[in-house]
This record gives structure tokens, sequence and C-alpha cells, in this order.
């Protein structure tokens, strides 16, 4: 039996230092957010843009990943912050901290990192279905 | 009852379409797909079996209280099953706001208020309450205090959905028999207190910071800045034993109607007491 999951991840992108970012030439990041077999990208057009990413996926009981990860390994590249991620349409609360971000050029995890200031991948479990398993999200 | 028929008695007493509707008007659109094919859990059913279906002669035709509400299922519930007019307090606004919209939409007999366990006795007052419902709200509110506040009151059935501790949990040392010979005499009881953080399904109830909450979510945890903030969403949790709260209910001069403690532990639950199997469910007369 699978469970119809929706996640929406709001990100903005953080250009940092205009002047910096002219020498260095730094992009405009791209990121792709994917959940079960379903994915979801979009490139940011503006510094400090924010984006929001839904991704529905029937996903079989058990842990699944939430990843966002960039879709350029490039390092010169704006970062992008995490700023909210829905359940179903559930806020996560201090949840969201329970995640991992890999910098594409290092070797290791960094936990409960929202901003990613190096292109790399991000990535939260969730468990499904999601209302027998997160506090608050449905009627649990 | 058994499991089967409370399904089915669920099944009598819900629409599918409205719960689809309310978890429309509360979490959005993304709620849509996880509502296709909605199915109550166990822990579910057992919670709406000993709050409502075991509980109907204090719902029926009565103006109902559900303190803490929540999502609003229960209060829907109450409705379902008789209630003429059901008032539900939660201090999360997208609660709030969802049930209220849901309701005006179906024409139905329930209202909700933004507030908190210390707003009960006033909307007792106010809304001329007949049955007050608290469930799963023992543990981080005043309980005492709404329990004196209901007893002073009109109201003339509480339902109560709690978490206790079985007594033998805690053996007394020879230090408390030795303030026993002294004149305290002994324990009648005792409250386990669990700090944790508040941003989960109970948020919004630290009273520190009751003011700086998101008034949507009741999140405590981000601060003015947008920063991370885990001092403000900080909380105690106190759990009581099970003979205290027994002795507190006598205390107080509530009649038992019923009583029952859970009977198996469930599984599939975000509810960490009802995984342990430490609920128990009152439903209690205020006769005077």
């Amino acid at each position: 039996m699978s469970f119809p999951t929706t996640i929406t991840v709001t990100a903005r992108t953080d250009m940092q230092d205009q002047f910096e970012g002219f020498v260095s030439n730094k992009s405009l990041p791209g990121a792709r957010m994917t959940l079960g077999e379903q994915s979801h990208e979009h490139r940011f057009t503006q510094s400090g843009e924010e984006h929001r990413f839904t991704v529905t996926a029937d996903l079989e009981r058990g842990e699944h990943d939430v990843v966002l990860e960039f879709m350029d390994v490039a390092e010169a590249q704006g970062a992008i912050e995490i700023l909210s991620l829905y359940l179903n349409g559930c806020p996560m609360g201090l949840d969201i901290y329970q995640c991992e971000y890999r910098p594409f050029h290092l070797d290791g995890a960094l936990r409960s990192h929202l901003y990613m200031g190096w292109p790399g991948r991000w990535s939260m479990t969730i468990r499904a279905p999601a209302h027998e398993n997160h506090g608050g999200v449905g009627f649990g | 009852m058994g499991k089967g028929h409370t399904r089915s008695t669920w099944d009598q007493h819900v629409g599918q379409g409205h719960l689809r509707e309310m978890a429309l008007n509360i979490w959005g659109v993304d709620s849509r797909e996880m509502m296709t094919d909605f199915e109550p859990s166990d822990t579910l059913l057992m919670q709406y079996e000993n709050n409502v279906v075991n509980c109907e002669q204090a719902l029926r035709g009565n103006r109902v209280l559900d303190m803490g509400c929540n999502h609003g299922l229960y209060s829907y519930m109450a409705m379902r099953h008789g209630a003429s007019h059901v008032v539900g307090v939660e201090p999360r606004g997208m609660f709030i706001n969802g049930l209220n919209a849901f309701a005006d939409q179906n024409d139905l007999p329930m209202e909700f208020h933004r507030g908190y366990d210390t707003d009960m006795a006033r909307l007792v007052r106010e809304h001329s309450i007949d049955t007050v419902m608290l469930m799963s709200v023992d543990d981080i509110t005043g309980w005492e205090s709404m329990m004196y506040d209901i007893r002073k009151s009109d109201v003339q059935w509480l339902i109560m959905q709690v978490i206790t501790l079985p007594d033998p949990w805690i053996d007394f040392n020879k230090d408390i028999f030795d303030y026993a010979k002294v004149g305290a005499g002994m324990p009648v009881g005792f409250t386990l207190h669990y700090d944790e953080h508040n941003s989960n399904p109970r948020a919004g109830v630290n009273p520190m910071h009751r003011d700086t909450a998101d008034p949507d979510t009741g999140y405590q945890h981000i601060g003015p800045d947008g920063k991370l903030d885990i001092k403000s969403s900080h909380v105690f949790r106190s759990v009581k034993s099970r003979q205290y709260m027994r002795k507190f209910i006598d205390h107080t001069g509530f009649t038992v109607v019923s009583s029952k403690v859970q009977e198996t532990p469930t599984t599939s639950t975000t509810n960490r007491s009802a995984a342990y199997g430490l609920l128990q469910w009152y439903l209690l007369r205020n006769e005077k």
C-alpha cells in the first residue's frame, strides 16, 4: 500500500555580497527537490527570490528522504536558504533541523543546517504514512 | 465495543467529504492527496470510542466546549453525535481560521476561538456550556485550576482523556517515610515533570512567550529576528500518577460516571502515551 504525500519546501536564494558575486562571476543557482520518484526543479532569477518547491509522491510505508540539491556543481553560485517545510500542509517545527547538508566539495555531512552556502545536497528523512508518524500532520 | 463496531459507528457519523473539506481549510491544498483515501488509525478509533461514542449521554442536546481542540476532529464528532452547539478553543490560528471557515461553509453549529486554558472559565460562562471536553491537555496546562473552574461552574458533564502513570512506577524511599513520621504524612500520588520543546502539535502553550508566538502555528522557537530561539519554546510537561488523578477528582467532588484505563498500547501513532498504553478516560458528572 502506498501513501500519497505532499511536501512543500520554501527556499530563498542569497547572492550574498553583490560585488563579490560580480568579481567571482557568481551565478544564480538552480535547485531540484526530490521525493520518491517525483521531483521539481527551479532556477532562481534574482537575488532574494523565494520559491515554493512542491512534490507529491506515492510512498510505501517506511522512511524516505526529502532532498533539495543544487542542479549545478560549480562552486561559484549563490547560496540557498531553506525557510520552511510543510508536510501535507502541516508546517514542520523544530523537526526541520533534523536534517543534513552535504556540500558537494566536502566529505561528510553538516547537521541541522538550513543555509547552503556552497552547492550541495540537503536532505531530511520523513516516514510514511505521515499522519501516523509525524505529530500534527492530518487527523492522526 | 469491538473495533469493527467502532469503525461502523465512525462510518455512520463521519462525512468523508466533510473531513476532506476540514483538512483543506486547515492545511490547504497540500492536504488534498493525503485525504483522498483517508482511513482512521486504530489509535484514532480508540480515542473516538472513548471520548465520543461512550460519552454520548454527555453530548446529545448539549452545548459543548472542546478545550484545546487542535484540528477540531473531536469537536466535529461531538456535533455529529448530537451536541447542539460546539465551541472549540485552541491557541493556533491556522486551526481556528480553518475550522470557522469549514463550519460556516457547511452551516454547522460550531465556532472556534483562539484562546488558552486560562480563558476556559470565561468561555464556559459566555457560551452557557453544559459539557467540557478536556482531551490530552492535562500535562501541558493548569489542569487542576481548570478542574476547580469546571466544578464551580454550571457545567454538567466533563469528558476527559488524560495521561496517567501506573502507581508502581515510583517507589518511595526511606526519606519519604521519615518525612511522613515527622508529620508530613505519606504522599497520595506523584507527578513527573518533563522538559521539552513545544514546536509540535502542542505549540503555543508556553505562557511566558504567548505574545510572540507565531499566530498561525503557535510556534515559539523562532525569535522576532527570524532566528532559532529554542529558549522560548521550552516548556514543562507534568504527568500525574493514577492515584493522584483519582484523589484529585474525589477532592473536587465530581461524580465518576465511568473510568477506563487503556487496555493495550497502540501502534502507528505519534501519540507516545497511547503507544505506551498510558491513556485513561473519565466521564464525570458535576452534580451540585
